[in-house]
């Protein structure tokens, strides 16, 4: 990635946390070293936690097919995190979001590439957080 | 609210057993009166501190954000276990090669350039700001309004009364200008080209 391009990510990113962060304090931002997500946050008063996927709407059709190739690549073993996508549209705290992974009823991950992108609340951050958070609980009662 | 309802329920324990006259139901009076207080305080601290955390990150991401609105400079967070600075900054532009430091302080009340309420910083800190051999600042973040404001803290000599500067796309560029003009000043490169490492 050339530098201006890498900023410009960075720069993504630190619009999606303001806009998480802004609806959830109590939200704790990890670092991510996997090649699915650019962060990853821990949803208050659970242990659930959610992988961040940030992407310039600008980039978003070139980076599709890569995000469909990578997430499914999860799927088949006991995938590892929910997935949210948020995009961004240049250096705006706005953007638009969609819950692309989260556990099934059988504890494995279902995969929504058709989700579809909402524009950004704070109610809709929670709504999914919640949404990730339940059916996590569900998915280590299945497990016990 | 958790000591307002913890304060309610020992006002209620106590008066079921203030009515008794045994000693010892003095003394559970007195154990269940500094139990609660110290859970009351204790509950408080966490909840204080909670807040005070949500604020900070919710800060420090603000301030990543604005400091990256015009592509001009790449922050990288430096974590919590560094004691006085929150960010190491680099100049996006690659030829300047120059960076400075800056200590992030967040705040849920409102600032602005003509008000600008007192913000409390350890005099050790600002020492250890002081004595950073680079261009380093102080950023006051407006959670509410998502605005940064900046102040230099290039020595205590120079740590002024003025109020910090809001950072904008204009004074971002004043701040690009500045630090590159510091380093321009520091020429390294012989420095480099001379220095003898045992790791060579």
């Amino acid at each position: 990635m050339r530098r201006k391009e890498h900023i410009e990510q960075l720069r993504a990113e630190a619009i999606a946390k303001v806009l998480l962060l802004s609806s959830a304090p109590d939200m704790l931002i990890e670092e991510s070293r996997s090649d699915f997500a650019d962060f990853v946050v821990r949803i208050p008063d659970s242990q659930a936690r959610v992988g961040v996927e940030v992407k310039m709407r600008c980039n978003l059709p070139r980076e599709k097919q890569r995000l469909l190739s990578v997430t499914n690549s999860f799927a088949p073993y006991e995938g590892r995190l929910p997935v949210l996508l948020v995009v961004v549209d240049g250096a705006e705290v706005d953007g638009k979001l969609a819950l692309l992974a989260n556990w099934g009823e059988d504890g494995l991950l279902e995969i929504s590439m058709d989700a579809k992108l909402l524009p950004y609340s704070p109610e809709l951050v929670r709504k999914y957080m919640d949404e990730v958070a339940v059916r996590f609980e569900a998915m280590k009662k299945l497990a016990s | 609210m958790v000591a307002t309802k913890l304060q309610e329920g020992l006002t209620e324990c106590l008066k079921s057993l203030g009515g008794k006259r045994h000693i010892k139901s003095r003394w559970l009076v007195g154990g269940c009166q500094c139990l609660a207080k110290s859970l009351t305080l204790s509950r408080l601290e966490i909840e204080v501190g909670r807040a005070s955390n949500s604020i900070g990150r919710l800060g420090e991401v603000i301030f990543e954000f604005t400091i990256l609105r015009e592509l001009r400079f790449v922050p990288a967070f430096l974590g919590d276990k560094w004691e006085s600075v929150d960010y190491l900054v680099e100049l996006a532009d690659r030829e300047q090669h120059g960076f400075f430091f800056v200590q992030v302080k967040s705040t849920a009340q409102a600032l602005s350039n003509e008000r600008f309420p007192s913000m409390p910083i350890l005099s050790e800190k600002l020492e250890s700001l002081f004595s950073y051999p680079a261009p380093t600042y102080i950023a006051f973040v407006d959670t509410n309004s998502r605005k940064v404001y900046l102040k230099a803290a290039m020595g205590r000599d120079r740590f002024t009364s003025n109020p910090p500067v809001e950072l904008t796309p204009e004074t971002s560029r004043t701040l690009e200008e500045e630090v590159s003009g510091y380093w321009s000043l520091v020429e390294t490169s012989h420095l480099k080209s001379t220095f003898e490492s045992k790791f060579g």
